[in-house]
């Protein structure tokens, strides 16, 4: 008969290494408790780990692309706000010029109306934001439009009318200047250097191509509008010929198709800029949209990579406690064990 | 029998309880001694009137050649799993703060950030600052990756030393052990001694043993012969330094190469086995998928004719000292996360222009892409921004090649290391525990147990009373004898 | 006469007590000597003729008996060389001049020489091993001398035969490169061992084994010194192979075939011819697995201690782990131990009737076994003895008191003349 041996150092060691093995448990076990995330998430994962640390990274790109498109929905905020306002000056200069001609109001007057429409258009086209000309184009560091009064359109308008007519506006001779005279003028000569490609060499130095914006991880927007849009050229042509033609000596016949020109003019932009505005105004609900889909991504996103790194603090509270009986009981046991020897019975 | 036969066979027997007495005590003591086995001393009739004490050690061979074996397993597979645990820390940091990934992460948000405002030269300065952060992770990581093998370079040749070294305090304790065993003396304490030195050349390398006449032992390793008679020569010349394409020595044992351990669970045996492994393979495997990753930054930031004329695509915001042409696509170019430097035409630090990256042309007037010069150009920004999720062919192998983003490609790198890692882990704790399981065995067979050794003390003592009294019985006899006699 | 006749036979009997108690006297003094036989007295009667009328009383006369044949009880010390014969054997002693005795005090302790001397002054003597293995002369003392352990110096012993036993992975790669025997760097082998063996000088030889997988159950075997080995890759050697040898294996079992090579014979270096014996390798579907490997030889070193087998063999243990056989150390004994001629010192010596001495060696049918570490006790019981002594007494009183009573019967026949 084999008789069963064990030796005293089994004895002991058996508990030793259980309790340190218990030990080390508890320390990981305390740090899930109290974090309430997985104590060594690489262990955890192992082979899986890429899809945690892609989640992550995901997440990190998501909320810079919602923080950037932040910055592209202002920027058409407030582009739709200038727009608005150049269209109350459109429309201002709409109502004056049609309404005041038939009620022989003074031109004079109409002029002034006229240079100031002009000017506070250009004004509001060049709004910038954060040192950025929102209107002009991707050439954000220049101001898209020039001055008019100062700067080359108003010699290239009073050339091309001395041109046209042989003498200035001011000339007593502009008094004579019919009606259908002053609209081939108005419609052949003044119109293609602001509604031309005359106007990106007198008045504007924008690009036609707007900002264009990443909105998602994988689509993109333009996000701005151009100066060079034809509804502030309109708007912008038709406070010129309001401002410099009616301050001149024309003849009634003459302001009369300058009127109508105006007024035409003024019609068309206000169609054009209420269109430009919609586009606009596409766009801004399309990056809205993209930072609500982002934000329901990132969310779920979130909430999957949590479902791998958290711990259910209940099934991890519920492990330290057995953790702990378990060490208790080894505690308690090695010193029973302790006791029990032949050595306390041979006094 | 006569009565001085009793006279003498009680004396004898006192003798015998006094021997009996020391091995008891022998074992008491050594009680807390896991190398100690159990001996215990019998008695045997050889000759008339003489009954000696022979001391039997109670050694159980094929529990502690398991022992040994599991021994082995476990020690490769910890001293794997501790490196990889170091490698891993280093790489990857607390919560992966580290990871290339991140710092893809990182800079890909610096470029988002750049691209919402390409007007903003902060932000431009911003995201070539982010660029040099990652280029100097990847130098750091591939760095730490080569000290690594320097140092685990260093830790084979101490092992190769030590082995040496126990080789030839293993001649020692078996010489003791045949002249011992060979004169019918006790050689359990030169037992001890050599399975002591058995489990610590174990640990080093595996092995196996074959007993000669007179418990000579050869140890074999492998197919290698590790001791036959004399120690074999254990060589190996440690290199000083490691870069990325420096091809460690072998370790000879008696001529035959020590073959390197593969896969997490490692098929190393020993420590010898793994740390090779480890310098061979798992920080050659790391050190290319750094290189990978620097060889795909260079790429795909590279800048391209933007006419789709017949410029050739050169190095743009990373370059690297083979620059500006390209590293060859598709394939591992050693060493290249050590040298990946960002370009100084784009660096404000060195005079350089971070506007660059949003216009194109480091490389000359024919790759400016933002021709219009306008400072809100950030299609390219964009572009480059899509770039690190596009997929680009990776080198197979790294072991997770193939056609990925370099984002997916980090994040798998991490997977990889993480796997390594957790089954790394695993395997280390059911070795370990194969090994603990096996090593209580056999120390609960040939250890001490003290109330057993308490119990025979007691049955020595009896016997001690009965040899004294039988003693003074025939001291009396004769006492009575002499009475007679007057 | 016949008072005076009883008067003689009763100083007779009181005679024979006192020889009686001198023997008691000298085993109790000799209770404690190593290999002491005890002494008896016999007695037998003498007659004195007389006539179916008259009985004339005779004497008793004795005769010394030593109890040689009985055994002792052997006592266990803790010195190698002290030795105890369990059986009927004795040691062959010499004197300082040399002439031969029987001993059983087996207390030897090496002297000044080396030599093994007892406490009575004798010296063990052997057959030694320097001429081969020895062999007993049965009936003489020739060929035996003194033993002597520190005067005798190891000569190196070369290799000359060992054997090599291995498993041969049955599934290895046919090599179809260079093969070892070749000596070319770029030679490839399947598995490699190593073995020592001594040459002339007892200096160690390591020789690297190679075994090549040819073909299909067979290998190539290449013997090469490993001093010569290139550093790293071993090949080329400085000097071709040692021998080659092609062992080829039956399919059928594994084994070596019957009409394979089954040895591999080379010249050591300065060193013999060695016979390796292969005849048990095998070739099976597992590892290499080496599972014999013996050489013979050894290197030469100093004696760290002695050993004595039961068989009588006196070993040397050297330092570096080897043994070697010095000295046989046979047993002697006669027909008749009984009547042994006993000398001074616990040692006997051929008498007339005790039959001739015959030699032979320990374990060899009823001579014995010679215990190292033990001695013989003396087979005294000192009980024996004085229950002996208090017998002898009573008896010289008895004959003291018939003594008596013949010297008052003449004192009354004296006085009846008055």
């Amino acid at each position: 008969m084999k008789v069963p041996y064990i030796s005293s150092l089994s004895v002991s060691q058996a508990l030793r290494y259980s309790m340190a093995s218990a030990q080390s448990q508890l320390a990981s076990s305390q740090r899930e408790v109290a974090s309430g995330k997985v104590d060594d998430i690489g262990l955890e994962l192992g082979r899986q780990t890429g899809r945690f640390v892609s989640l992550k990274s995901d997440m990190q790109r998501l909320e810079t692309i919602m923080h950037t498109n932040e910055l592209a929905a202002s920027r058409m905020s407030v582009s739709q706000d200038a727009i608005g306002q150049i269209m109350v000056r459109n429309q201002d200069l709409l109502e004056n010029v049609a309404s005041g001609f038939t009620q022989n109001i003074d031109p004079a007057i109409l002029a002034q109306i006229g240079e100031k429409v002009l000017s506070d258009t250009l004004g509001l086209l060049n709004t910038g934001q954060n040192g950025d000309y929102i209107f002009a184009g991707v050439n954000t560091d220049a101001p898209p439009v020039a001055d008019y009064a100062t700067g080359p359109a108003k010699a290239a308008f009073d050339a091309a009318f001395l041109g046209f007519f042989g003498f200035d506006k001011n000339d007593p001779a502009a008094q004579s200047i019919d009606e259908a005279t002053m609209t081939t003028f108005l419609d052949t000569v003044v119109e293609p250097q602001f509604l031309g490609v005359d106007w990106t060499t007198t008045m504007s130095v924008a690009s036609d191509e707007g900002i264009l914006s990443r909105i998602t991880l994988t689509q993109s927007a333009v996000t701005s509008a151009s100066a060079n849009e034809d509804g502030f050229r309109r708007t912008v042509m038709a406070g010129v010929i309001t401002m410099e033609l009616f301050s001149g000596n024309l003849g009634a016949q003459a302001l009369n198709a300058v009127a109508d020109k105006a007024t035409e003019l003024t019609g068309t932009a206000a169609a054009e800029l209420s269109n430009l505005q919609g586009r606009l105004g596409l766009v801004e609900e399309q990056v809205s949209k993209a930072s609500e889909q982002i934000q329901s991504q990132s969310d779920l996103l979130a909430e999957y990579a949590s479902s791998l790194e958290n711990v259910d603090p209940y099934e991890a509270s519920v492990r330290l406690t057995s953790l702990l009986t378990q060490i208790e009981t080894s505690y308690a046991l090695t010193a029973r064990l302790q006791q029990l020897s032949l050595m306390r019975f041979m006094a | 029998m006569s009565l001085s036969t009793a006279l003498n066979t009680a004396h004898l027997s006192l003798l015998n309880i006094g021997r009996q007495t020391s091995v008891a005590t022998s074992n008491i003591t050594n009680a807390g001694n896991e190398n100690y086995t159990r001996r215990s001393a019998s008695l045997e009739s050889l000759y008339p009137g003489a009954r000696v004490v022979s001391i039997n050690r109670h050694a159980a061979a094929e529990l502690f050649n398991s022992s040994i074996r599991a021994l082995s397993d476990s020690e490769a597979q910890q001293t794997l799993l501790g490196r990889i645990e170091s490698l891993q820390s280093t790489l990857m940091g607390p919560d992966g703060q580290f990871s290339i990934s991140q710092y893809l992460t990182d800079f890909h948000d610096s470029l988002q950030l750049y691209a919402a405002s390409p007007s903003n030269d902060l932000l431009g300065e911003g995201a070539v600052n982010s660029a040099k952060d990652l280029v100097r992770r990847l130098n750091e990581a591939s760095n730490s990756i080569q000290a690594a093998r320097t140092g685990i370079d260093s830790e084979i040749a101490a092992s190769v030393d030590r082995l040496n070294g126990l080789l030839a305090d293993f001649e020692k304790a078996n010489v003791e052990v045949i002249q011992k065993t060979h004169a019918g003396a006790d050689a359990s304490d030169a037992l001890d001694q050599r399975d002591m030195l058995l489990k610590e050349i174990s640990k080093i390398v595996p092995v196996s043993t074959i007993t000669r006449e007179n418990n000579d032992l050869v140890l074999m390793t492998g197919g290698a012969t590790l001791f036959e008679t004399t120690p074999r020569a254990v060589t190996f010349d440690p290199m000083s330094t490691f870069g990325p394409g420096t091809v460690g020595n072998t370790v000879r044992i008696d001529g035959l190469p020590v073959a390197p351990g593969a896969g997490s669970n490692t098929t190393a045996r020993g420590s010898l086995g793994a740390l090779i492994q480890l310098r061979d393979t798992v920080t050659v495997g790391m050190q290319g998928q750094l290189d990978e990753v620097a060889r795909g930054l260079i790429e795909q930031f590279a800048e391209r004719d933007p006419a789709g004329g017949g410029l050739p695509a050169l190095a743009g915001l990373f370059t690297y000292p083979g620059g500006p042409a390209l590293p060859p696509a598709g394939t591992v170019v050693t060493g290249l996360a050590q040298s990946i430097t960002v370009n100084a035409l784009f660096d404000p630090a060195t005079g350089g222009n971070p506007a660059l990256l949003r216009d194109g042309g480091a490389n000359g007037a024919g790759y400016v892409q933002n021709t219009s010069g306008g400072a809100s150009f950030s299609d390219r920004l964009i572009n480059f921004s899509t770039l690190l999720d596009a997929p680009l062919t990776f080198d197979g192998v790294t072991g997770i090649g193939g056609d990925k983003s370099l984002l997916s490609f980090a994040a798998d790198s991490a997977s990889w290391l993480e796997g390594y890692r957790s089954e790394a882990s695993n395997a280390a704790s059911s070795k370990e525990a194969l090994h603990v399981r096996l090593n209580s065995a056999l120390v609960a067979e040939t250890g001490v147990n003290l109330d057993a050794e308490m119990s025979r003390l007691l049955d020595l003592e009896h016997t001690f009373e009965a040899s004294a009294r039988l003693i003074r019985a025939v001291d009396e006899m004769l006492q009575d004898l002499f009475a007679a006699v007057r | 006469m016949s008072l005076y006749n009883l008067m003689r036979t009763s100083v007779s009997g009181m005679n024979a007590q006192a020889n009686r108690l001198s023997t008691v006297a000298d085993n109790i003094a000799n209770s404690d000597t190593v290999g002491y036989k005890r002494k008896s007295i016999a007695f037998s009667t003498l007659v004195v003729p007389g006539t179916k009328a008259q009985y004339s009383s005779g004497s008793v006369v004795t005769s010394v008996r030593e109890a040689i044949a009985m055994q002792g009880v052997l006592s266990y010390t803790s010195s190698i060389t002290d030795l105890a014969i369990d059986g009927k054997g004795f040691f062959v002693v010499h004197d300082s001049s040399g002439t031969p005795y029987l001993t059983r005090a087996g207390s030897f302790v090496p002297d000044d020489e080396g030599r093994l001397v007892n406490a009575a002054g004798f010296y063990l003597t052997g057959y030694s091993y320097d001429n081969g293995i020895p062999s007993a002369v049965a009936n003489g003392f020739e060929g035996l001398e003194m033993v002597s352990i520190n005067n005798t110096d190891l000569a190196a012993t070369p290799s000359t035969f060992g054997e090599f036993v291995a498993n041969l992975p049955e599934a290895a790669d046919i090599v179809t490169g260079d093969l070892p025997s070749s000596n070319l760097a770029t030679a490839e082998f399947s598995e490699k061992s190593s073995l020592v063996v001594y040459d002339n000088f007892g200096g160690r030889v390591v020789l690297d084994i190679y075994f090549t997988k040819t073909a299909d159950n067979t290998w190539e075997v290449s013997v090469y010194n490993q001093a010569d080995a290139a550093p790293d890759t071993s090949f080329p050697y400085a000097t071709g192979p040692m021998a080659t040898q092609t062992l080829t294996f039956d399919p059928a079992n594994g084994r070596l075939d019957a009409a394979s090579a089954s040895n591999i014979i080379f010249n050591v270096p300065d060193g013999s011819t060695v016979d390796i014996d292969m005849a048990e390798m095998t070739q099976l579907a597992t590892s290499y697995l080496v599972t014999t490997t013996n050489v013979n030889g050894n290197p030469p070193a100093f004696i760290e201690s002695v050993t004595i087998s039961e068989d009588g063999i006196l070993f040397a243990s050297y330092d570096d782990g080897t043994l070697q056989p010095l000295y046989r150390i046979p047993l002697a004994t006669v027909v008749s131990p009984d009547l042994l001629e006993g000398h001074s010192g616990n040692v006997y010596t051929q008498s007339p009737t005790s039959g001739d001495i015959h030699i032979g060696f320990a374990n060899d049918g009823e001579l014995g076994r010679i215990a190292s570490g033990a001695l013989e006790a003396s087979n005294v019981d000192v009980a024996d003895e004085l229950t002996s002594m208090i017998q002898s007494q009573r008896s010289y009183t008895a004959n003291s008191k018939v003594f008596q009573t013949g010297s008052d019967l003449m004192d009354v026949l004296v006085n009846l003349k008055r």
